[in-house]
């Protein structure tokens, strides 16, 4: 399958593993902050941008009453494969590192 | 995004999610925004704005002042209000108003080259700000 052609940043990948943790769960942008660290600054635009390339699927929470509606994000199916490949591409770059470290030492 | 402020538990957490929000919201509205003011402008026809393309960046600017506004209000004005002792918030008032005008003053001379009509718009907001303020602030000096 052909990925969108996105700029897998050290916070994109973050965000994707954070998603990664729980697949079909939603979260709010504001905790999603709070578990990877970034602000809303960064966060936002990758989000957008993850959403505007059909990886993460998003929605309007119901919400309380004298409070407002909450953004949520989730992965959509195409997300979930990409960040899996993703992460699996990463590791085996990373274990090919750790392998050519070995020979050089 | 600004929708989850009223979640943020500190101040100072939704200070800057709040102007980190506002940026967000530029620089994802921004590139849009030029990107068709540029497919306008090299356009064959009509290569020079119109006065609809120019309110409608005057409204921009309006827009953006109002935006500024609602967050030095929203962030600002607790924390000075703790700086001052009570009863001093036409004092807070002045203070807040005279770190936006700066702002608005700054953005304006950085669009006024490429886009005038926007920077119109802000000074504009600004100019109007003042007045509002002055107008209520006077009675309480005086």
């Amino acid at each position: 399958m052909a990925w969108p052609k996105i700029r897998l940043s050290r916070q994109t990948v973050q965000v994707l593993d954070l998603f990664l943790d729980s697949p079909k769960d939603w979260k709010h942008g504001y905790d999603i902050s709070r578990s990877t660290g970034l602000m809303s600054g960064t966060l936002y635009p990758i989000l957008m941008r993850l959403a505007e390339h059909k990886l993460l699927e998003t929605c309007w929470e119901a919400a309380e009453v004298g409070r407002p509606p909450r953004h949520l994000y989730r992965f959509t199916p195409e997300g979930l494969r990409f960040a899996r490949e993703q992460r699996a591409f990463r590791a085996s770059r990373g274990e090919t590192r750790v392998a050519l470290k070995g020979v050089k030492s | 995004m600004i929708r989850e402020l009223e979640f943020v538990e500190s101040d100072w957490v939704a200070l800057r999610w709040a102007a980190g929000s506002l940026t967000a919201l530029f620089r994802h509205a921004v590139p849009r925004q030029v990107k068709v003011a540029l497919e306008r402008a090299a356009g064959p026809a009509d290569r020079r704005p119109s006065n609809g393309k120019k309110v409608v960046g005057v409204m921009l600017g309006v827009g953006f002042a109002g935006a500024l506004l609602a967050l030095f209000v929203c962030g600002l004005w607790h924390h000075i209000l703790i700086l001052l002792p009570h009863g001093e918030w036409e004092r807070a008032t002045v203070a807040v108003i005279g770190v936006l005008e700066i702002a608005y003053l700054r953005v304006a001379i950085a669009l006024w080259r490429p886009r005038r009509a926007v920077a119109l718009g802000i000074l504009f907001g600004g100019l109007a700000l003042t007045v509002h303020v002055a107008m209520h602030i006077r009675p309480v000096f005086s």
